[in-house]
């Protein structure tokens, strides 16, 4: 088929070739940059955490009456009997109560520093850490393994709020990989003292900030100290097999943890669900953009089948002559499918056009990564395959046409 | 009339010749229509001024207080107790406020049940309500002393959602509400009242939230220990709310009403003045920068209008014009299958005139048909949205008018895209078109 007869024939509806022209190559544009959007958010969820979030569960609690958070013998009865209830439920492997969860906003948080060290001149990325007061098994239970020091024993509880007093030299923290080497960069920072207590390990990083830039995310710091003296919310966070989470979830709800007038149950959920619910904007973002590349495709469906109509209407008796000259039924398919062909091919510049200058656009109001040209052919193949099922039915219709019919009016 | 009659007979007719095109242009056009209505619904919604009585009278304030040399921004929009009361003290503004954002459980009323009701706390001294402009459906605000604090500790205010949910709606002015173990005496109720952008406070992304279930003096929920569910930032060691009263924690927002020009200046001077006594006694290491923003720039440097929607915004436009390309096109290739009907009624007498005021009256026809498309497609996409996006779930409405606007989107689209295809129908010679 001489591509030069199909310019020509092209040429003949310049109006509405080039409206379809226009079409594609936006359709192109907003598919790929609805792609890249969300590729970043599958990203951003699966960014590295330091743990495998769907082993756990989490038990978010609002102590209401002051005798469950005022660090009594009874505070501390209750919570052992929580913490008993739940180790018997059948696939939980361990438990530990925490004054926070990891994955989500990093709350609450104070700023760190080493003791004795000149103060530095931009210290603003150590002004929001993470600290995690938990039980003496907090790190184990999270998985969460030590590279450097000793875990922590029961003999490093601290009993008071004396860590947030600067220059403490009794209480005992672990920091993660990441803040240890931001605070000390050069030599270990095992033993050294900070305002925060003396370093006592290291531990592998864990995402406690995920929405924070780089490795300030994995910025943290624990601490051994009774959850029942100072916070109202306090976390369970229940490690088991992923395929037990919703059977213990069950009984929990069924169990123990109800709403009262003391103690209100704020949530019980998998950390994977609380993790993918932290980002439920930017996955709200991307549901939406989905849901417009749907609809896109399905205008550019219409837009390819409603030109092959046309296209089937003006040449009728063009294809019929044609057809009476020998060309067969698969030839006459074959026309209209290169003829699609083309005309996707020609919308493949202005389509590369679009998807920058909509990609611009976009990095206005969004955080989108940079277009790149495998996504954008991935996108266009799309685009080409359902022009192409969409020209089915009128070429198939117009190979059915018998000559005689198509040239009567000769 | 008998001709428009004779025209839309026609028009139909012409409709039902192009069965599957006809509802194409019509799917389409109103499909793309009513995605962007929707979002330019919202964005006006966003882009709204809340309170247009007096929003270039209100003022939000900033301190530059911070008790060291790394702040986490200057001048900060939160500040310590300390100051925030100092603004209470000035007679400057008309009315004044304090406030912070906190959370409770509510038990329900004996008479109903053990359960346990979440509500958003708004615990402020000064004149919130006055200032707000909150509007009360029974009663009133709590009495104030001449410091402008409650007079009684054990009074609250709450919204018509939570007198719903707990007195069925009717007058409960004078009951109690037990709030976290601790009994409150209701002294007014708000009527309905959801300001949108809620700009008293926009920060945190609280923008699009609701109004509050409960309204307390400051006072009672520091004394109670109730917690802040906002930004907060402590330069001082800190275990209890009552510890903040006198440390260096930073966590109240505070509003004033200025009336006028004089008004500002004189109360810039004040709080110029307030960090001046500051530095004097060493307590306000960094330098003075006290700024006054009133409501709309306030949301302006707060980017209230959520980036997501413009976003899409954006891309649901490109949206529309590859609907309407599509629709074009498709109304071409029915006009250029109706070419030799045309031809030839312009053959027997049928002026372009009338022919033009034929089309014109189709695409009116295809506009109301897509319009009622445009309607239905506006409350899905309105629904979607709600679902994706629940930060901005309190803004949206289904609003008559506002889906109206799809109705009139639709309606000029479908005139725009009909100009060219009748025009290139028309100028060709009638020999050609019977030919």
């Amino acid at each position: 088929m001489p591509i030069k007869t199909l310019l020509k024939s092209l040429m003949r509806r310049k109006f509405i070739t080039v409206l379809l022209i226009c079409q594609l190559a936006m359709t192109m544009g907003i598919l790929h940059n609805s792609s890249i959007l969300t590729l970043d958010v599958y990203n951003l969820l699966n960014q590295k955490k330091g743990m495998d979030a769907s082993e756990f569960l989490v038990i978010e609690q609002l102590s209401l009456a002051q005798h469950l958070r005022d660090g009594s013998s009874h505070a501390e009865f209750t919570e052992q009997q929580d913490i008993e209830a739940i180790r018997h439920i059948d696939g939980v492997i361990s438990v530990a109560a925490y004054n926070q969860i990891p994955l989500t906003h990093g709350s609450p948080n104070a700023n760190i520093q080493l003791e004795d060290t000149p103060p530095e001149k931009d210290s603003r990325d150590l002004n929001y850490i993470s600290y995690v007061e938990m039980h003496a098994n907090g790190l184990t239970n999270l998985g969460i393994e030590l590279l450097e020091g000793r875990q922590f024993t029961d003999s490093d509880e601290v009993t008071s709020n004396s860590h947030m007093k600067h220059s403490n030299m009794t209480d005992s923290i672990i920091v993660t990989e990441s803040l240890a080497k931001r605070l000390s960069p050069d030599i270990s920072i095992l033993g050294q003292l900070t305002n925060r207590g003396r370093v006592i390990g290291v531990s592998q990083d864990i995402m406690y900030t995920a929405r924070s830039q780089g490795r300030t995310k994995y910025y943290a710091y624990f601490i051994v100290k009774p959850t029942t003296d100072r916070y109202e919310r306090k976390f369970y966070i229940v490690r088991s097999k992923p395929a037990l989470i919703p059977e213990i979830e069950k009984k929990l709800r069924a169990d123990r943890f109800k709403d009262s007038p003391e103690r209100i149950i704020v949530r019980i959920a998998s950390l994977q669900d609380i993790h993918e619910n932290f980002f439920s904007r930017e996955t709200g973002s991307v549901k939406m953009f989905i849901t417009l590349c749907v609809l896109m495709l399905l205008v550019a469906i219409i837009s390819s089948f409603a030109h092959a109509h046309f296209h089937v209407s003006k040449q009728i008796r063009l294809i019929g002559i044609r057809r009476a000259l020998g060309a067969k039924k698969s030839d006459i398919l074959k026309y209209v499918f290169i003829e699609n062909i083309l005309v996707s091919a020609i919308a493949l510049l202005p389509g590369i056009l679009c998807s920058y200058l909509i990609n611009i656009q976009l990095s206005q109001f969004l955080t989108i990564s940079k277009p790149n040209f495998d996504d954008f052919f991935a996108i266009y193949t799309v685009i080409v395959l359902s022009g192409f099922i969409a020209t089915w039915l009128p070429a198939y219709r117009t190979a059915q046409i018998p000559p005689i019919t198509a040239t009567k009016t000769l | 009339m008998s001709l428009l009659f004779y025209y839309l007979k026609l028009s139909l007719r012409s409709l039902k010749q192009t069965p599957l095109v006809s509802f194409l242009t019509i799917f389409i056009i109103g499909l793309g229509s009513s995605l962007v209505s929707v979002n330019l619904a919202l964005l006006e919604t966003m882009y709204s001024d809340p309170i247009p009585e007096k929003s270039e009278n209100l003022f939000h304030i900033s301190l530059n207080t911070w008790q060291d040399l790394t702040p986490h921004q200057e001048p900060f929009y939160i500040l310590r107790y300390k100051d925030a009361m100092k603004i209470l003290e000035s007679d400057i503004p008309k009315y004044a406020t304090i406030f912070y954002r906190s959370h409770v459980y509510v038990q329900a009323p004996k008479s109903q049940s053990d359960a346990m009701h979440s509500a958003d706390v708004r615990a402020f001294s000064g004149d919130f309500f006055n200032l707000t402009q909150a509007p009360f459906q029974w009663g009133s605000g709590w009495e104030l002393d001449d410091n402008q604090q409650a007079l009684s500790h054990h009074e609250i205010v709450i919204s018509h959602r939570l007198n719903q949910l707990l007195f069925d709606g009717e007058n409960s002015l004078g009951k109690t509400l037990t709030i976290q173990n601790k009994s409150y005496s209701i002294v007014g109720v708000l009527k309905k009242w959801n300001i949108k952008p809620r700009f008293y406070h926009v920060t945190e992304g609280q923008t699009y939230f609701s109004t509050e279930d409960i309204f307390i003096p400051l006072e009672t929920a520091i004394d109670n220990n109730w917690i802040v569910y906002a930004r907060m930032s402590a330069s001082d060691h800190w275990t209890n709310m009552d510890d903040t009263r006198s440390r260096n924690v930073f966590y109240l927002q505070s509003w004033v009403q200025l009336n006028n020009p004089q008004q500002r200046q004189d109360f810039q001077l004040f709080l110029d003045n307030y960090s001046q006594s500051l530095k004097d006694s060493n307590e306000h290491p960094l330098a003075i920068n006290n700024e006054l923003n009133d409501v709309k720039t306030w949301m302006q440097i707060n980017n209230v209008v959520d980036k997501n929607i413009e976003a899409f915004s954006v891309v649901t436009l490109l949206f529309l014009i590859v609907c309407l390309f599509n629709a074009s096109s498709l109304l071409l290739a029915k006009h250029s299958k109706a070419q030799f009907e045309t031809g030839l009624r312009r053959a027997l007498g049928v002026s372009r005139r009338q022919l033009y005021a034929e089309n014109m009256i189709e695409s009116v026809m295809i506009g109301f048909f897509s319009g009622l498309i445009a309607l239905c497609f506006s409350v899905i996409f309105l629904y979607l949205i709600e679902n994706f996006l629940p930060n901005i779930a309190n803004i949206i409405e289904y609003e008559l008018f506002k889906l109206g606007i799809a109705f009139f989107i639709t309606l000029s689209c479908s005139l725009l895209i009909a100009i060219y295809p009748v025009y290139s129908t028309y100028r060709q010679s009638i020999a050609l078109q019977i030919k």
